[in-house]
């Protein structure tokens, strides 16, 4: 396959998405300025400008009306995708962290972090509200005894959220008790993401520790573990076939010290159930920080510490590729 | 005639075409020129057309005017952003991860041998003193050994009479072992025979598989190792500095396999042991490329 490299941003990816039908992927990277592309041929369509730090994260709602993107300057903004104006600007005290759109693109879930001597907290906003008007929600997650959540999606029936913790915890809420449910500490060390699959059954969290690990939605039980020996910076699930995306290497800081073959910068291919290796896919030349599949589980994308966007159209090796049992 | 150069590349410089792009049976050609230096490139680039069926919203999307900073690119792709790599494959691996792991394991392992402490008598990983079985196979030893002196080199492939052979005094550590080497070695470079090893070897019944060991022996004995080698050096290198002591007959440079760099040790093996002792004499100490070498018989 020839990847299509993306060479907008200017500094490494944060976070890199297809809206539902696929055929535009957002991306957005320490550069103030998150963009949007045609997925079919890498031809960028427009740039979100107004951004004045680091965007760490963006969803898009279900029909592509609406971005949404958070950024290191403390504010998460409201955008209109086609035209890239700026609708709402939600003005925090600490840089935010996380934003997820509801399944049903009328609210928004986002966080802060906790620096400055301020708490983290979450919020939930709907976003027909006027912005004064504040968040219909907010829970203060430092006061609940937990450490910063660095990533979060909202569950099946929009009915509950789940964040990822800085210290490798899992944590569910109901949106309705505005509490936590259930908490489980999964992982060692940092989740640096979470994606769900398809369907919103389950949900993979990748993490610092080198390890994937898949969990169910709902019950946050533990399915299946995927373990690389360097971080795991971003998972993903085919929709296609049983099989996930994992993303990550060297961490950006110790990149100096090791050469790209030691690095482990490829994208590695799992099967989702026997939890076995068995592809990879080379290319980046720093770690991987983000990883999306196409709603059509034909092609991805991966978005690195080098600042490349890098797609990838499957070919026919990969779809006629079946582990034998 | 130098005017006249200049007019040619003034009419050079002129005739710079401009951008064409046509269609030709579904692609899309685009050649474009530029110059640089003073000649002129020309690039063809030729894009396939693909029509495809979407949904109405995919379609109605691709029409959207493009905005921000891509608000005045053309259409279609710019290159600037966009770019095609080169062709990658996806590497199907089966359980290659596993060999890898074993292949670095073994490597390992064979390093630590050579640093392994080998029991003399039987072969046990703890010095030959603390050996639980000293008393009953060194008075075993001291009857098929007359003298401590004549006892086998630390040579790798010399285990098992290495073994038969250990010393009374129950000498122990490679610093000492080293020392019998060099002392052996010396004695055979005058042309001497293994009569303490001869000797030994009588329990080992056949003589003549003994003699292939021998043989064996004599080579590995002819072998130094340079060791504190700087990285750049080549095969070559150790050729030019080893031949003047006699003919080299093997030239082994560990490389690291990643970037073909020297791992900073290499094997010689001469032809005879009497050049390897004199490499040995005159190299070991050598400055070379700031580095100082050391240069020892191989174990």
């Amino acid at each position: 396959m020839k990847p299509i490299l993306l060479q907008a941003h200017e500094r490494s990816l944060t976070k890199i998405r297809y809206n539902r039908e696929g055929d535009l992927l957002f991306s957005s990277g320490k550069d103030k300025i998150p963009s949007v592309w045609y997925s079919i041929n890498g031809e960028r369509l427009g740039s979100y400008n107004g951004h004045n730090g680091t965007v760490w994260t963006l969803d898009v709602n279900w029909d592509s009306t609406s971005l949404v993107t958070a950024s290191a300057d403390s504010t998460v903004r409201l955008w209109d995708v086609q035209t890239g104006r700026e609708r709402n600007v939600y003005q925090l005290d600490t840089p935010c962290r996380v934003c997820a759109f509801s399944y049903d693109g009328n609210r928004i879930l986002y966080t802060n972090d906790d620096v400055m001597g301020k708490p983290c907290e979450m919020y939930l906003t709907d976003i027909r509200a006027s912005p004064n008007e504040g968040p219909s929600a907010r829970i203060n997650i430092s006061q609940k005894g937990l450490r910063k959540a660095t990533s979060g999606l909202w569950g099946t029936l929009d009915e509950f959220i789940v964040t990822g913790h800085d210290n490798g915890e899992l944590v569910q809420w109901d949106i309705k008790a505005m509490d936590e449910v259930r908490k489980e500490k999964p992982h060692s060390a940092q989740i640096m993401d979470l994606q769900a699959n398809k369907d919103l059954t389950f949900l993979i969290s990748s993490s610092k520790d080198c390890t994937a690990k898949l969990f169910d939605i709902e019950t946050l039980e533990h399915v299946k573990t995927y373990t690389t020996e360097r971080p795991v910076n971003s998972a993903a699930i085919s929709p296609l076939k049983d099989h996930v995306i994992l993303g990550g290497g060297q961490e950006a800081i110790e990149v100096t010290q090791t050469s790209v073959q030691t690095g482990k910068f490829e994208a590695r291919f799992f099967h989702l159930i026997f939890e076995e290796e068995f592809a990879r896919v080379k290319g980046h030349f720093g770690p991987i920080n983000t990883i999306a599949i196409h709603p059509d589980g034909k092609s991805y994308a991966s978005g690195g510490e080098d600042g490349l966007v890098r797609i990838h159209y499957f070919d026919n090796d990969y779809l006629d590729y079946d582990i034998a049992y | 005639m130098t005017t006249k150069r200049d007019w040619h590349h003034q009419v050079e410089h002129e005739r710079i075409p401009a951008n064409e792009v046509y269609e030709s049976d579904g692609k899309t050609i685009r050649i474009e020129y530029r110059e640089e230096n003073g000649t002129i490139y020309k690039t063809t680039k030729t894009y396939r057309n693909q029509k495809l069926k979407v949904l109405p919203i995919v379609a109605e999307r691709k029409k959207w005017k493009k905005f921000g900073n891509a608000a005045s690119d053309p259409p279609g792709i710019n290159t600037a952003t966009t770019k095609v790599d080169d062709e990658i494959t996806m590497q199907f691996i089966s359980n290659k991860e596993d060999n890898k792991q074993d292949e670095e394991k073994l490597i390992k392992e064979a390093v630590s041998t050579l640093r392994k402490v080998q029991c003399r008598l039987c072969k046990g990983e703890h010095w030959t003193t603390k050996c639980p079985y000293k008393d009953n196979l060194q008075s075993y030893m001291d009857q098929s050994t007359d003298k401590p002196a004549e006892n086998a080199p630390p040579s790798s492939t010399n285990t098992t009479s290495q073994g038969q052979h250990a010393p009374s005094g129950g000498t122990s550590g490679e610093a000492t072992t080293g020392k019998w080497v060099s002392a052996r070695v010396q004695r055979s470079g005058a042309g001497t025979a293994y009569p303490g090893d001869r000797g030994g070897s009588t329990r080992g019944g056949g003589s003549g598989s003994y003699g292939g060991r021998n043989s064996d022996m004599r080579k590995d004995e002819a072998t130094v190792r340079v060791t504190n080698l700087p990285e750049e050096t080549q095969e070559q290198d150790l050729r030019d500095l080893f031949t003047p002591f006699g003919p080299v007959s093997r030239v082994f440079l560990a490389k690291d396999k990643t970037n073909n760099t020297s791992k900073g040790f290499a094997f010689i093996t001469f032809n005879e042991k009497k050049d390897a002792q004199k490499a040995i004499e005159c190299v070991s100490g050598f400055g070379y490329d700031h580095l100082i070498l050391k240069v020892e018989w191989a174990k």
